[in-house]
Parts: C-alpha cells; sequence; structure tokens
C-alpha cells in the first residue's frame, strides 16, 4: 500500500516579504496548485492515503478560494483517503457550517485516535496543545502487531519542554512499536531513526516560501508491506519553485563586472534554474574605492531567474598606507577620517567611502 | 594672460568702441556716465557671458541691463593672449542664453579654435563669475570675507596639482545634497518623513492590538455556535431517524400481512423444490444436456427404423445366399447388361427381320399364279387405260345428251340447256357409292379405291362440262352446230377406239371385256401386276440376305455373358434370360446396399445406445430399455425443477423486494409495539429544530465573515507591523546613511581646511606685501583663516574687515584681491579690471595707490577704469 506523508504546506500564506503585485498573485497560486498536483500524482500512483502532519493552512482563518479547493480535491478524490492532524496554523474553521465532512476526510483531536486502514495498517494521531502536551506521550498505547503510523505536529526535542506547548519528546515516543513517526512543522526534509523499530521523519514544507526555506521540497511516500509490516520510505521533491541563498565571496573584485562574474560561477555551482528565487549574498572585502553597484547586479540576474535579491554583506577596507603620503585633499581626506575619534570602524570606511566616491564625482552609495 | 584689443558693436550704451589694450596699466578716463561700468561689464562678458538672464530685477539681469535700448543682438569681440596664443573671441547676446552665440578664433590664423568652450571664463581662470569678480575684477566694493569655494580651490593647486581638490565643491555638495535628502531634521527629509510614517504605523498596529482580542472572542463565537450546529444536526438526524422510524414501523403494520403471506409462499416453494430435487438421484442435469440428450435418442430411434427398413427377409438372404456364388467375382455392370440387352434386341430384330423377309405358302402359290400372267411382262400401262376408259365413259355418257341438243338445236334453237355436267355429276356420286359399297364387303383396296377415284373424277367433271357447255348465245348461233356435230363425232370415234383397245388388252390378261366391269377389271389387272411385283422383291432379297450368321454370333455372345453369372442361354428367348439377370443383379446389388446399410445404421444405434447409457449412468440413473422415455422423465423432471426454483426465487425476491421496503426488525418491532409517537407532533419537532440549525448556521456564516473581515483586517496589521519592520530597518540604514554622509562632509571640510591652512600663510605673505605698497606699514595685525576669512585685531579681538572705514575696507580688499590672485596665479598672471577702486580713498591713499598701481603694473595687465583724472 502506498501513502503520501505530508506536511505544512502553509495555504494562504501571504508571501509578501518578497513578492508583490502579480508575482505574488502567482506564487499564491501555485502554492495551492502544488497541492492540487500532490492529489494528483497520488491518484495516478495509486496512493491510498495522503497523511498530513500539520499546517495545512497558514492561519485561522483562510480565504474561500482556498477552502473550497481543499475540500473540492477531497470530496473528487474520494479514493483517497486523507488523514488531516492539525498544527499549530491551522484551526478547523474550514468544516465549520458543512452538511456532511467528506467520508474520506480523517480529522484527529487532542486526545489518541487510531484509524485501521488495510489489512494491517493502523494511523494514529493527536492534536498537540497545551493541555495534553505532557500526557500525551504516556498515553500512547499502540498495538505491537500492527504497522503503526503515528502522526504529530511540533518540533522535535528529546524531552519535554515547559515553554512550548509543540514540542515531541522522541525520548517519549522511543519502544512504543512505531513503525513510521510522520511528524510536521520543520520546514526541511528530516529522517531520523527513532529506535529500533522506527523512523521519524519530516517531509518539509511542499514549496519553499522564503529564503528561510531553501533546497529541495516535497513530500515522502511510504510504501507498506502489510504482510511484512515494513515501511520503505522516498523523499520525492515536488515544489515548483526553489528558493537558494547564493553567497558571492568579492573580497578584491575591483567592481561590480567582477562580482556578477563571480556570481555567475556561484550560480552555476549551486544549480539554479530560471523558475527559482535566488538571493544573492555579497560577502567578504572590498576596497573603499571598489565600484560597486548592488542595483545593477541585481539588475543583471532579474532576466535570468524568477525573483532576485541581494543582500550587501561586504565589509569596506581602507589601506592607511596607501593614502599615508598622500597629498592630495584625498589622502588628507582618509588620513582625517582614520584619526576621528567619534565614529567606529565600520563607520569610517562608509564615510571614506562616501567621501571618496563624492569627491570622485560617482554615486554615493 | 592679456588682453590684446576689443571692439563693441552695441552694449549697454556703447555703440561702435575699439580699444587696443597695451602693456602695464591702460586707463580710461572717462565723465560719468560714459559706461565705464558697462565697459568692464562688457570684457567680463566676452569671457563668462550675461549673468543673471533669469532674473526679474534689471540690476540683477545683464541681459536686460545691457541690451541695446534700440533692441536686438548685441556685443562684440575681444582679443587676448593666453598661453603664448591669441584668441579672438566674439559674443553676439539676443534674448535668451540659448540664443547667444559664441565663437573662439585663433587671432593669428584666425582659424576657429576649440580650445576652449563658451565656458571660456571658468575655464581660463578656472574660477566662477563670482569669483572672478572677487579677484580679477577690482572695484570700489569689497564682495566678501571668505572666499568662495572655486577660490580655495584654486588655491588648493598651491599646494598639489591634482584634481580632487577641485571635486571638493561638487563633492562638498553632493554630500550635503544627499544629506538633505534624508536628514531626519528637516521635514522634507526622507528619514523624517519615514520616521512621520513609522510613528503612524506604530499608532495603527497599537489600535490593531483590538483584532487579535476581538478575533479570538468571534473565534469562541463561532466555536460554540459551531457546537451548538452540531447538536442541532444531531438533533434533526434523531429526529429524522425517529420518522423514518415510525414512517417504516407504519408501513410495516400495513405489511405484515404480505409479508407473513410471502413468507410462507417461500417456505411452500422450497419444499416443493425440495421434492423435486429428490427425483434427481445425482447432480441436476441442464435441461440443454437432457435435451441434446433427447435428441441423440432421436437419433438412436431413426437409426434403428433405419436399420428396420434395411433389413432383409429370410427369401432376401436366401436370394443373396443363393446368388453369392453367382456374383462372386463381382456383378455385371449396368451398361454391360444394357449392352447385351441391346445385342438380344438386335438377335431379334434380326430374326424377325428373317421372319419378314421369308415367304408364306400363300404367297408362294400365289407368285407361281401371277408368274403364269405376270412373268416376262413389262409394265401393262392398265393405269393409262383405265384414264382412258373413265374419259370414254365420260363421252359415251354424254352421247346422247349431246345428239339430242344438236337435234334440238337444229330444230328450234331452243335455250341450250346442258345437264351433261349433273349427269356426270350424277353417275360419278354412283360410282363413288359403289366404291363404297366395294369397300364394304372387304374388296381389295386398290379395287375400291379405283371405283372411288372414278367417281370422284365423275362427280368433278360434271360442273366442268356443264361451264363447257354454257357458251354465248351469238357463238352457238353461229357455229354451234358445227361445232356441236363435231364433236359429237370425234367422241364417238375414240369411244370405239378406246373400246378395241380395252378389249385387246383384258384379251391378254385372260378377261373378257364388259362394258360395265371393265373399270373393276383394269383396277385388278393393275392390283396383280403390283401383287406381283412385291413378290418377286421378296423372293430374290430373301435370296440375297445373311441375317442368320449374325444371329448366330450375336446368341453366342449372349449364351456366354449369361453363363458367366450363372445363367443358360437357350438361343431363342435370351433376352428374356438377360433381363432376369438385370433384375437379379440389381435385385442382388440393391439387397446387398440393404444389408451393409442395416448394419452400418445398427452400428450407430449402439453406439448412441451406449453413449446415453453412460450419460443417465453418470447421472445415476440405471439406464432402461425405453432410454427416451427414461430420458424424456428426466426433462419433464428439470422443467418441475426449473419451474419450482423460479417460483420459489420469484417468492424469495417477492419477499426481499417486500424486506427492502421493511426492515425485518421493524416488522419484527411493529409485530410487538404498542403505540406510535404522532407523525405530525415529529414533523413539527423537525421543523423547530431545522430552523434552529439554519439560524445557527446564518450565525456561524455571519461569524465567518466577521472572522474573514477580522482576518483581512489582522493581515493588514501584519503587513503594517512588517511595513513598520521594514521602514525602521530602512530607517535605521537611512540614519546610518545619512550620519555617514555627514561624517563624509565634514570631514571633507575638515581636509579642506587642514589643507588651505597650508596655503593661509603664503596669502597672508601677499596680503602684507600689498598693504605695506599702500599703507607703508606691515600687515601683522590681519590674520587669514583656513576659509580666507580675514580679520584684525582690534581692542584685543579678532574683528571682521566689515567694520572698519569704507576707504581702508577698500584698501584692504585691494591687497587681499591681489593676494589672491598672487597666490591663484602662480604662472601665468591674468589682467586686472580696476572699476575705480580708490574712490573713497584720501589723497594720501590716492597717492600711495598710484605708486601701488606702478609697481603692479609690470606683473599684471591693468585696465584701470576712472571718471577722475586725480585718480587717473
Amino acid at each position: 500500500m502506498k501513502l503520501i506523508h505530508c506536511a505544512d504546506l502553509h495555504l494562504d500564506s501571504k508571501m509578501n516579504t518578497n513578492l508583490e503585485g502579480l508575482q505574488l498573485k502567482e506564487r499564491k497560486g501555485e502554492l495551492l496548485n502544488s497541492f492540487v498536483r500532490m492529489v494528483d500524482y497520488a491518484d495516478k500512483n495509486r496512493v491510498s492515503a495522503i497523511l498530513i502532519a500539520g499546517d495545512l493552512f497558514d492561519k485561522k482563518n483562510i480565504s474561500a478560494t482556498v477552502r473550497n479547493t481543499v475540500m473540492s480535491e477531497i470530496i473528487h478524490h474520494n479514493r483517497i483517503r486523507f488523514f488531516y492532524l492539525k498544527g499549530n496554523h491551522d484551526s478547523d474553521n474550514f468544516l465549520t457550517g458543512m452538511e456532511e465532512i467528506p467520508e474520506n476526510l480523517y480529522m484527529f483531536t487532542d486526545s489518541w485516535r487510531s484509524y485501521e486502514i488495510g489489512s494491517n495498517i493502523a494511523i494514529s494521531g493527536i492534536e498537540l496543545g497545551e493541555e495534553n502536551a505532557s500526557s500525551a506521550f504516556l498515553s500512547l498505547v499502540l498495538n505491537e502487531k500492527k504497522c503503526n503510523i503515528v502522526m504529530l505536529h511540533g518540533q522535535e526535542a528529546v524531552s519535554d519542554s515547559k515553554d512550548k506547548a509543540e514540542i515531541i519528546n522522541l525520548k517519549a515516543l522511543r519502544n512504543k512499536g512505531i513503525d513510521y513517526l510522520a511528524l510536521g512543522h520543520v520546514h526541511a526534509y528530516k529522517k531520523e531513526v527513532l529506535d529500533s523499530r522506527g523512523v521519524y521523519c519530516y517531509p518539509g514544507c511542499l514549496e519553499g516560501r522564503g529564503f528561510d526555506e531553501c533546497g529541495e521540497h516535497g513530500f515522502v511516500v511510504l510504501e507498506i508491506d502489510e504482510e511484512q509490516g515494513t515501511v520503505e520510505h522516498t523523499f520525492v521533491p515536488f515544489a515548483k519553485r526553489k528558493l537558494f541563498t547564493v553567497e558571492v565571496d568579492v573580497t578584491g573584485c575591483p567592481g561590480t563586472a567582477e562580482m556578477i562574474v563571480r556570481a555567475e560561477e556561484e550560480v552555476k555551482a549551486a544549480g539554479c534554474s530560471g523558475e527559482d528565487f535566488v538571493k544573492f549574498v555579497l560577502l567578504g572585502s572590498i576596497d573603499v574605492e571598489c565600484e560597486k553597484d548592488v542595483e545593477y547586479f541585481r539588475q543583471s540576474f532579474t532576466h535570468r531567474f524568477y525573483y532576485v535579491k541581494v543582500y550587501d554583506r561586504t565589509e569596506l577596507s581602507v589601506d592607511e598606507k596607501e593614502f599615508l603620503l598622500d597629498e592630495s585633499l584625498k589622502g588628507e581626506f582618509v588620513r582625517t577620517v582614520m584619526a576621528a575619534t567619534d565614529m567606529d570602524e565600520e563607520l569610517k570606511n562608509i564615510v571614506i567611502r562616501y567621501g571618496l566616491q563624492a569627491l570622485a564625482g560617482e554615486e554615493v552609495q | 594672460m592679456k588682453l590684446l584689443s576689443c571692439h563693441i558693436e552695441n552694449f549697454g550704451r556703447i555703440h561702435d568702441y575699439t580699444m587696443d589694450f597695451s602693456r602695464g596699466t591702460n586707463i580710461i578716463c572717462e565723465n560719468n556716465g560714459w559706461g565705464k561700468s558697462t565697459f568692464a561689464a562688457f570684457i567680463r562678458a566676452m569671457f563668462y557671458g550675461l549673468e543673471g538672464s533669469k532674473k526679474q530685477k534689471i540690476e540683477d539681469n545683464e541681459r536686460k541691463r545691457y541690451a541695446p535700448w534700440q533692441g536686438g543682438a548685441f556685443g562684440g569681440w575681444l582679443t587676448f593672449e593666453t598661453g603664448g596664443k591669441k584668441y579672438r573671441v566674439t559674443r553676439i547676446f539676443h534674448d535668451k542664453d540659448a540664443n547667444d552665440e559664441f565663437e573662439l578664433r585663433d587671432a593669428e590664423t584666425n582659424m576657429e579654435s576649440r580650445d576652449y568652450s563658451c565656458r571660456l571664463g571658468e575655464e581660463l581662470f578656472q574660477l566662477g563669475h563670482d569669483s572672478f569678480m572677487r579677484t580679477v575684477f577690482i572695484d570700489q566694493t569689497y564682495r566678501g570675507a571668505e572666499t568662495a569655494d572655486d577660490i580655495n580651490a584654486k588655491l588648493g593647486n598651491l599646494v598639489e596639482d591634482s584634481n580632487d581638490i577641485n571635486n571638493f565643491v561638487s563633492a562638498g555638495e553632493t554630500l550635503k545634497k544627499l544629506a538633505a535628502e534624508i536628514t531626519p531634521n528637516r521635514a522634507t527629509g526622507t528619514a523624517s518623513k519615514r520616521k512621520e510614517q513609522i510613528a503612524q504605523l506604530q499608532r495603527e498596529i497599537k489600535d490593531g492590538a483590538s483584532i487579535e482580542k476581538s478575533l479570538t472572542e468571534v473565534t469562541g463565537l463561532l466555536a460554540k455556535e459551531s457546537e451548538q450546529y452540531e447538536q442541532f444536526k444531531e438533533q434533526l438526524k434523531n429526529i429524522q431517524e425517529e420518522q423514518l422510524r415510525v414512517s417504516k414501523l407504519q408501513e410495516a403494520f400495513a405489511k405484515k400481512g404480505e409479508w407473513t403471506r410471502l413468507n410462507e409462499n417461500l417456505q411452500t416453494a422450497e419444499r416443493e423444490l425440495q421434492e423435486a430435487r429428490q427425483s434427481f438421484p445425482g447432480d441436476i442435469p441442464s435441461l440443454e444436456e437432457v435435451i441434446e440428450k433427447l435428441d441423440r435418442c432421436d437419433v438412436f430411434e431413426a437409426a434403428l427404423d433405419r436399420a428396420g427398413e434395411h433389413r432383409l427377409s429370410a427369401e432376401e438372404e436366401s436370394f443373396v445366399s443363393s446368388h453369392a456364388a453367382n456374383f462372386e467375382n463381382g456383378m455385371a455392370s449396368e451398361e454391360e447388361m444394357e449392352r447385351f440387352i441391346e445385342m438380344a434386341g438386335d438377335i431379334s430384330g434380326l430374326k424377325q427381320k428373317l421372319a419378314t423377309m421369308a415367304m408364306t405358302e400363300d404367297e408362294k402359290q400365289r407368285l407361281e399364279s401371277l408368274k403364269k400372267v405376270y412373268a416376262g411382262q413389262e409394265s401393262s400401262g392398265v393405269g393409262i387405260l383405265s384414264a382412258k376408259w373413265s374419259e370414254r365413259s365420260a363421252k359415251k355418257t354424254a352421247l346422247p345428251t349431246q345428239k339430242a341438243a344438236l337435234s334440238t338445236l337444229q330444230a328450234v334453237r331452243p335455250e341450250e340447256k346442258n345437264n351433261k355436267g349433273y349427269v356426270l355429276c350424277l353417275v360419278g356420286a354412283a360410282v363413288v357409292a359403289l366404291g363404297i359399297l366395294l369397300s364394304v364387303f372387304h374388296q381389295p383396296v386398290y379395287l375400291w379405291g379405283s371405283v372411288v377415284a372414278v367417281g370422284a373424277v365423275l362427280i368433278l367433271s360434271g360442273p366442268v362440262m356443264a361451264k363447257k357447255n354454257r357458251k354465248p348465245r351469238e357463238v352457238r348461233e353461229s357455229q354451234e352446230v358445227t361445232d356441236m356435230r363435231r364433236a359429237l363425232d370425234e367422241d364417238e370415234r375414240f369411244i370405239a377406239e378406246v373400246d378395241g383397245e380395252v378389249k385387246d388388252f383384258l384379251e391378254r390378261y385372260g378377261k373378257v371385256f364388259e362394258e360395265y366391269m371393265v373399270p373393276s377389271l383394269l383396277a385388278e389387272i393393275a392390283s396383280e401386276e403390283r401383287e406381283y411385283a412385291g413378290l418377286m422383291e421378296k423372293e430374290q432379297r430373301l435370296q440375297k440376305d445373311s441375317c442368320k450368321d449374325k444371329i448366330r454370333e450375336l446368341s453366342n455372345q449372349t449364351e456366354a455373358f449369361l453363363k458367366q453369372y450363372g445363367f443358360v442361354g437357350t438361343g431363342k428367348d435370351d433376352i428374356s434370360t438377360l433381363y432376369l439377370l438385370k433384375d437379379t443383379t440389381k435385385r442382388y446389388a440393391r439387397l446387398l446396399t440393404e444389408r451393409d446399410t442395416y448394419t452400418r445404421e445398427m452400428a450407430t444405434a449402439d453406439s448412441v445406445r451406449r453413449e446415453l447409457e453412460e450419460y443417465l449412468v453418470h447421472l445415476g440413473y440405471r439406464p432402461t430399455e425405453k432410454l427416451k422415455v427414461q430420458l424424456s422423465q428426466i426433462r419433464e423432471d428439470i422443467s418441475e425443477y426449473s419451474v419450482k426454483k423460479t417460483s420459489m426465487e420469484k417468492a424469495k425476491r417477492e419477499l426481499e423486494t417486500f424486506e427492502e421496503g421493511c426492515d425485518d426488525k421493524l416488522l419484527q418491532q411493529a409485530a410487538e409495539s404498542g403505540e406510535l409517537p404522532s407523525p405530525d407532533a415529529l414533523a413539527e419537532e423537525n421543523n423547530r429544530i431545522t430552523e434552529e440549525r439554519d439560524q445557527s448556521k446564518k450565525a456561524i456564516d455571519n461569524y465567518n465573515m466577521r472572522l474573514e473581515l477580522l482576518q483581512q483586517d489582522l493581515d493588514e496589521l501584519e503587513d503594517k507591523k512588517r511595513d513598520l519592520e521594514l521602514l525602521q530597518e530602512t530607517q535605521e540604514e537611512e540614519i546610518k546613511r545619512y550620519h555617514c554622509l555627514v561624517f563624509a562632509k565634514k570631514y571633507l571640510e575638515k581636509a579642506k581646511e587642514s589643507m588651505t591652512a597650508k596655503y593661509t600663510a603664503p596669502l597672508l605673505n601677499a596680503f602684507d606685501k600689498y598693504y605695506k605698497m599702500l599703507t607703508a606699514s606691515p600687515a601683522e595685525h590681519f590674520h587669514l583663516d583656513a576659509n580666507t576669512k580675514l580679520t584684525m585685531d582690534e581692542l584685543g579681538k579678532q574683528r571682521e574687515v566689515n567694520t572698519l572705514s569704507l576707504g581702508y575696507r577698500d584698501l584692504v580688499g585691494i591687497c587681499m584681491r591681489l593676494a589672491l590672485v598672487e597666490a591663484m596665479y602662480t604662472e601665468e598672471k591674468p589682467f586686472l579690471l580696476m572699476d575705480d577702486p580708490f574712490s573713497n580713498f584720501d589723497d594720501e591713499k590716492l597717492e600711495a595707490a598710484r605708486r601701488f598701481i606702478g609697481e603692479i603694473a609690470g606683473e599684471y595687465q591693468i585696465i584701470y577704469l576712472t571718471c577722475s583724472k586725480a585718480r587717473g
């Protein structure tokens, strides 16, 4: 039997940190469409059930389009069973007022609930909250003879935390008979051994939304041998677009053109494609007189990628010796600034850069 | 640098004025109103163009100020020498700057020069217009205490020949401008504006804190309402289930009797089906299979019937046995037997022919008798003679009539009445009757035939005769008698001849002539003559024929053939024997076929029977002799079973259909239950809860709508928080940038001051030099700061020179300007344009000023303008 384990879809996410206008609208649509595509994938690949381990939605109150689309997908794929465990971003508002909850939608509550599918598979889950956080793991009792899949949403930890309710105490879940611990909350794919029997896995989010969610995103396909009770899991990259943070060390570059050349090399090495989001972080130390046009740098990549952002984290360096014997106003200026006591070193470098750019008749930036 | 000459075409009040300049001092001493200041402005305009074109006041707007009163273009040219080259600059001024004309030519080659642009003054002196006015142009007013930036820049060249100092001004302005754009200290600065935005956002965010509270409250209400809604749904579900149950129970009450009947029907049908099933010792065969086997029974019976039909009787068996030896080597073929039968026919034909050809005794006697009369005779000609006789008889018969007619004609010539034809007809009829009579009495055919023929001729001759004698009266009248007589004679002669001829003929054949017997005698002779010829021919043919040999040969073959099959030919009736052989052969063959068919059909019947018996055994039956009856019974049993099964299924279906519509448990309950709740009460309850549920749904929708709006507000609040964050981030960066810009400007100025401090000493020395020239005392109480701001010690404090008397201030100004010029122009000295600078000097100073001019004239070309000869 095939199952899909996904989480943290964050549908209806605002995503306006980087995007705006039509691009923002398009990306929001893509986020929702990825869910639709995943359900189609399940349908085409004869997947029996989709486990959504929390944060299907980004907020408690979601738009009608998202609500209707999700419901429509569930209703129209009645062959597939949807096991939906709410996360800290979710609420069941999207079900409120519905005459009938679809038969193929299986929900969880704040106490352990278990569903049996196939001949030998038990899918159990509990929605963690402040009230049940400490008792949840102790109260879990599983049938050893079953292939046990447990769904939870929270941050993995090896012990309880009094501060956060959504802590998943891995230690408390060991040796409980779990074959596969289907987790949600962490936005990057992660799979580790839980105990001698089972593993725990975060599938990560389905689509990266910001540059804190770089890398491959998708879901995990579980293939369960019901007779043997074994679970094979495969991560399936599925995101329409990827996000990359490309660090470019521009140390020693005399100008923007050389920085672009270095960035090209980094982009190539990172494997960025035209559909992707790319954030360049310019690093290293450049001379105060170095010509650096960050906007031009950004523009030179905008046509190459879906979205480009540039962070300038370069440091300015001043070669004092160079100006020591310089009798010009420039030399006098650098010496004067370097001798100043009302600025820190970083500021001095910027001041020197500004002054020199102004003297050179260049744009001060 | 030196001025060489100039020509003013039109400029202010000066018109068509040319002047050549010499080295040293060039004094233009004219009365007030001549236009000295205009002249000085012209020289300045040749280098810098006109100033203040956009100014409204005429004193600030040189274009308006120096435009000719009569209007139109104005300007002129100026020749000067610099860097060892001579140039002539021409400027024609029009209504606005854009229309002004500028031309620079090499004064020696008159070729257009591109060494300088229209910004000639700036490029030559490295000074702006104002700075030019502050240095090279010296009038009676001291224009400022501080040097302009470009003067400082120019001064900077003293220290270092680099361009950076030249960009100091623009760098300072750039930094100042950028800082001013950002400055948080003025309302126009972006940082200031952003500060306002931040404050606004912070206020809005503070105000928006209640959104989350509202959201929580509405969410709580929604949850509560949702719970209520679910309860309503549950209640409604229960009510509806109860309604359904009651409805079904009511229905069940009504249907209970029917259900019982259907149950009984089913039980009966099941029992009957079970009974029908017991007819089968083993599995129930399919009806199709049994029908197929019954068809095989028909095949079996048909085979038996056919075998019976083809079974040989004892006589037939005996026949076959008796002929088996004869046909041991096979039977004669049909063709062969036909051939021999045909051969026997030939023998018979030959024998018959032989018999036909043989003469009877009577024939032989007759032939002998006839031979006596007719032997050696050729054809008697009896036929011709008979014809003649007939003609003679006819004529003789007509003779009396003709004679009577002739007599009549001769006598009275009466109308001739010809009765000869009618007589002939009557005679002919009598002859025919005679012929018929002869035939009745079995006379030979030739005899009665001849009689009849004669009679017929007579009958036919009658009308001819009658016609012949019916001649026209006129002819008869002329020749009738003669012709009639002649004819009559001829007829009598003919009769006599024929009578003689016949008499001879009859005698030759031994007949006696009797007139009335002649025709029959002639006919008899003709008949005998033919009979004789026929017998003679037969006798001759018999003597020639070989039939007997042929008959013998064929008979031998036939006998041999018959013998081959056990038959004996007699030679007499072989054809019968052959037919017997044929029949025997045919029968023998048929009987053999019959016997084969019988054997085959019996084999078929046995095979089918075995098959059927095996089938019955397979089904658990003991086969009987009457297989068909047995199978028919099975078929009937199957049909019966099928009917029972159908009945049972129908009964079951009816029951199931019935039970589908009414729960069997309900039926049980119906049987057990007492009074049911009122459907109306249930419906009322249903309506009430439905209404409450709908209201709850509306409330939920409203809460959801409110939540959506609140969420939008919250989203907006989130956006504001994000915007605030971004703004604060930007603000922080901009403030940092602002400080950096301010610092940059500050430290750039400091650097510049540090730089200018290096040339204040030479500048102060120059000032001291010129001050001494004019006052003969040192300028030790004067000070100069890094910005070339001049101050002087007075009453223990440095004071600005503006506080000095007018004349003294002019003196200090002239010294300072010359000091600046000296400091600024270390290589090529510029000309000095002095517009009556000493007008405020007292006589003592004026004298010193004259000496001063004299002294500096060696170093500078001076254009000195004054209205006073005392100062000139």
